[in-house]
């Protein structure tokens, strides 16, 4: 500790500028990003590759990002002096808003990049308003001024009309042409504040994220606020007390890179030997043990997970592995949560809930990717109300736990307040929308001549299901969405039942709205024989509320299937076609004496209904 | 060694179903082939001693000159004793068979002719690319039994693109009609690589439904065991005594030794083929007197009975017993279960197909 030199610190807390990227998906933000690290050198050309700080296999393919990232960068100003910038990148889909509060609240500035083409999206504006909340500068930039649609005029007036920031000095950029880049630069020296904090006063160190190193345990990654952390220091966890020896200090270039000590401002990591993910929560306050900070960081606004679907392993031995799986997932991201969960049909597994379908997705493929654990998923419920007839409210997650109708008074589903931001011309079709998933009309109003905002109460269960997907084909995917969960109203909602073979299978139940529950039900069972190859029996497929059978379709049985056919003495042919077979049953589920594929678990998500 | 296969590669035209090794080649090539596998067919002389069939398929045999067939067959019975042979036999196209033809095989003792006959309609025929037409498989057979040939076997095609039941009807009388001794009624099965599995991906081709294919099985079933044909394997039916021995090697797992490009042989509890490409083939027996041999594995018990339970008659549980030294039913429970589901059965000491078994093989095989 004594060998800090303070005011060596105190001149480096001076130089750096602290700032993450707010933007629509597809507005350019990695692209963006990929550009200030080459501009600066932070990486060489071999290092170099398309949108870098996308670091997830999953996040390139899909063009998006999902964990926030932080790189410190060097950047030699033509005014003599070197800056240090820590670019904080974060989310722009509707599911990640509490990653985005997470990178802000590391920050003292943030980039608005708008699509020159596009304007601004319903999302950005909600993470403008974040931004806003954690009294951020926030610089506005016009990207993609190369394309050819591109309205720089326009998108300075929505800037200016729709969300009250001055665009006078904003940025015109392409990302990708390297139009720009330096001029942001400038402009985070010139506006972005340097980070306020007394590298003298206790370490106060807030957690925004970890990572998991099988031989360096839990790596949180930390943004000091006040004082300094190095090693040989014996920090504490501000939330529970737990105190480590701390090893390491460094920070991210991308390349991990040590330093003797972090000071205000600093982003970086630092290594422990943390063994336990629970005890380094994201948002906690680092502290020193024989020199306490008086109180924590205030943290995040924890989000509560909106949406549940059941995860089971197709091979039922692999349980363990998955909850190890989730367990991971979870080091570092706290909006995911999970428990046991035994189905009759599927066996062991885990009830889970996410921020939204995106992240329930994300969930699902790195599972599988990344821990490489074949899953089954159940179609995705909300979490509803149930009054009792005595009295009594039940909290209700997942369908199948659905008390008996005649014991129930009535039950409430949550709405939220959507915002749909559209060009006028969709503008029909997306309230014709909003109409058939039983939406309220609240408001329209027009942004500029163009574009129009329209505000609905929608229930939650009809956007979990194809809600989003429906919205982009009905506005040939201009139309952007936010919503916010509102509250709970009562609605006509009845369990549905699915049997197969006689058998209720309790993965296959969803709650639906009553008005809606005919045509469903035959989709579902007219979907399910489509789905399910014929057996060696015939097998009905139906769907009923309480005891009534309100569709029905039947699986033929298995007519013939043999190999007629004369291959001589070439048993090879013969064998390689029978593993065909065997393969494909494997990735079947047995539910009472049929086999399931299974895509059956989420036919009951009715995307071409 | 039991039994004796020789594979000739070549056709005249292409079907449109056929993915087996073969082509279209040129005289010059079928001469250089023809002097390669008599060369393959002299190296191997030291083990015929207790041969029982012969066996020449392809590919089209009948597809050769004359010369050829005649070096080949004269190759076969100068190292042969065919006085011991149960069997001798040659796939032929039906346009091929003229009486010279007839003649010649005669000569050489061939004693079985099984014809690629396919369907006796025309427009189906068309569709299969075949280059003959229902009344040149009478003609055939005609001109066999004129030559003294009484085994004479037909392969026939079923569930063929928009066939009718009434079709299929047709075909099971024009075949009764020859009064032959044995029938092959194979389903058809569109195999990558074929054009008819070009058009079915394309969408230009429909296929019959799994109900119409398994109604047309038991149709063909019925209509022949009821003019007093044996249903002896699953796609194959014989009048008594008449039943195919060089197939029954395969299905009974004797031994078995191939000859020529992509032939495959078993011998002992070994597995393998020969080298596939004709030209390689001719190129490495000219080189080295044997094509280059590739090793597959042979199972045990598993091959004994994917190819056992074909046979109607089932496995020999008291057989099986002696030879893999446990009982089949403690070995594979899961049979057990099948029997209990009415597709296997149990009877003179015997695990067989139920009639409803039949349509399901693969259901069982898939256990093994």
């Amino acid at each position: 500790m004594d060998k800090r030199d303070f005011t060596a610190i105190e001149k480096r807390q001076k130089t750096i500028r602290n700032f993450s990227i707010i933007a629509h998906i597809d507005h350019g933000k990695s692209t963006l990003a990929d550009r200030i690290l080459e501009l600066t050198k932070s990486i060489t050309a071999r290092e170099m590759r398309e949108q870098l700080l996308d670091s997830m296999d999953l996040e390139r393919e899909r063009g998006i990002t999902i964990k926030l990232n932080a790189v410190e960068i060097a950047y030699e100003h033509k005014d003599g002096n070197t800056y240090i910038f820590h670019l904080i990148d974060t989310p722009g889909h509707v599911d990640f808003t509490y990653e985005v509060s997470r990178s802000l609240a590391a920050c003292e500035g943030a980039l608005l990049v708008v699509d020159a083409a596009q304007g601004i999206e319903a999302q950005t504006l909600a993470n403008v308003y974040l931004a806003l909340d954690n009294d951020l500068e926030i610089l506005p930039v016009i990207n993609k001024i190369d394309l050819p649609s591109a309205d720089i005029g326009k998108v300075k007036d929505d800037i200016e009309d729709v969300i009250g920031l001055d665009a006078s000095d904003a940025i015109l950029a392409s990302a990708k042409e390297g139009k720009g880049i330096e001029e942001i630069l400038d402009q985070v020296i010139a506006k972005i504040p340097a980070p306020q904090g007394n590298p003298r006063a206790p370490l106060k160190a807030l957690v925004f994220d970890s990572i998991y190193d099988p031989y360096r345990g839990v790596i949180p990654s930390i943004r000091v606020i006040e004082g300094t952390i190095g090693k040989g220091d014996i920090i504490q966890m501000m939330a529970n007390g737990v105190t480590y020896e701390v090893s390491e200090v460094g920070v991210t270039t991308p390349k991990q890179v040590k330093r003797d000590y972090l000071g205000p401002g600093d982003v970086g990591y630092l290594v422990a030997s943390i063994k336990s993910v629970e005890n380094v929560r994201v948002g906690d306050t680092i502290t020193h043990k024989d020199n306490p900070a008086l109180s924590a960081l205030p943290g995040y606004r924890t989000l509560n997970p909106m949406v549940f679907c059941g995860l089971f392993p197709i091979d039922s031995n692999r349980y363990n592995e998955l909850r190890e799986a989730l367990e991971r997932l979870k080091l570092n991201d706290a909006s995911l949560i999970f428990e046991a969960e035994n189905s009759q049909a599927l066996g062991f597994g885990f009830r889970s809930g996410f921020l939204g379908m995106l992240h329930m997705e994300i969930i699902q493929e790195r599972l599988e990717r990344e821990f490489n654990i074949e899953l089954i998923a159940t179609a995705p419920s909300v979490i509803y109300h149930v009054y009792m007839n005595n009295g009594t409210m039940r909290v209700i997650d997942n369908p199948s736990d659905m008390p008996d109708n005649q014991n129930i008074d009535r039950i409430e589903e949550p709405f939220v307040d959507a915002t749909i931001m559209c060009p006028k011309e969709y503008v029909g079709n997306i309230m014709e929308l909003c109409q058939n998933k039983r939406g309220h009309f609240k408001n329209m109003q027009y942004l500029g001549d163009y574009r129009v905002q329209l505000t609905y109460d929608l229930p939650l269960l009809e956007i979990v299901y194809d809600f989003f997907d429906k919205l982009k084909s009905s506005s040939k995917g201009y139309a952007s969405l936010d919503y916010e969960l509102k509250g709970y109203k009562q609605s006509n909602l009845v369990k549905m039942d699915i049997l197969i073979n006689n058998e209720i299978v309790d993965a296959l139940s969803t709650i639906v709205h009553r008005d809606f529950a005919y045509k469903r039900g035959k989709y579902i069972t007219e979907k399910l024989k489509e789905i399910i190859p014929r057996q060696m029996f015939e097998v009905p497929v139906q769907a009923s509320i309480g005891n009534r059978i309100i569709a029905r379709s039947t699986i033929r049985a298995m007519r013939k299937n043999v190999l007629s056919k004369c291959y001589g003495g070439d048993i090879s042919r013969k064998k390689k076609l029978l593993e065909k077979q065997k393969e494909g049953k494997k990735r079947m589920k047995t539910v009472g004496s049929v086999e399931v594929p299974q895509e059956a678990f989420l036919s009951v998500l009715s995307i071409d209904e | 060694m039991y039994a004796l296969y020789i594979h000739i590669p070549f056709c005249s035209r292409i079907c449109s179903y056929c993915d087996f090794v073969k082509e279209v080649a040129g005289e010059d090539k079928k001469d250089a082939y023809t002097e390669a596998l008599c060369h393959e067919i002299v190296h191997h002389k030291a083990e015929y001693g207790e041969l029982r069939t012969i066996h020449l398929g392809g590919g089209t045999p009948s597809s050769l000159s004359l010369d050829n067939l005649h070096k080949i067959l004269g190759t076969l019975t100068s190292h042969i004793d065919i006085t011991g042979l149960k069997e001798f036999g040659v796939e032929c196209n039906p346009a091929d068979i003229t009486p010279v033809f007839a003649r010649l095989l005669s000569h050489h003792g061939v004693n079985r002719i099984s014809l690629g006959a396919q369907t006796f309609n025309d427009k189906h025929l068309r569709t299969l690319n075949r280059d003959h037409d229902g009344r040149t498989i009478r003609e055939a057979v005609r001109i066999l039994k004129d030559a003294g040939f009484i085994n004479i076997s037909i392969d026939l095609l079923f569930a063929l693109p928009e066939q009718t039941t009434e079709e299929l009807l047709n075909d099971l009388e024009a075949a009764l009609a020859l009064k032959i001794p044995h029938i092959s009624y194979y389903s058809l099965i569109l195999e990558p690589g074929t054009r008819l599995h070009t058009l079915y991906k394309k969408g230009t081709l429909e296929l019959l439904d799994e109900d119409t294919e398994s109604e047309m099985y038991l149709q063909l079933i019925d209509t022949l065991t009821g003019a007093g044909y044996g249903h002896y394997e699953i796609s194959n039916f014989a009048r008594p005594g008449h039943e195919s021995s060089h197939n029954s090697a395969v299905w009974e797992d004797r031994d078995y030794r191939g000859l020529g490009a992509a032939a495959h042989s078993k011998l002992a509890n070994r597995r393998h083929y020969n080298e596939k490409r004709a030209k390689d083939y001719i190129t490495q027996v000219e080189k080295s007197g044997r094509p280059t041999h590739y090793d597959y594995p042979y199972e045990e018990p598993r091959d004994y009975l994917l190819m056992g339970l074909r046979l109607l008659s089932g496995i020999d549980l008291a057989a099986f017993e002696k030879r893999f030294s446990k009982p089949l039913l403690i070995l594979y429970p899961e049979l057990a279960r099948k029997v209990e589901e009415g597709l296997l059965e149990i009877a003179d000491g015997h695990l067989r197909f139920t009639k409803a078994g039949l349509l399901l093989g693969n259901e069982i095989f898939a256990l093994l």
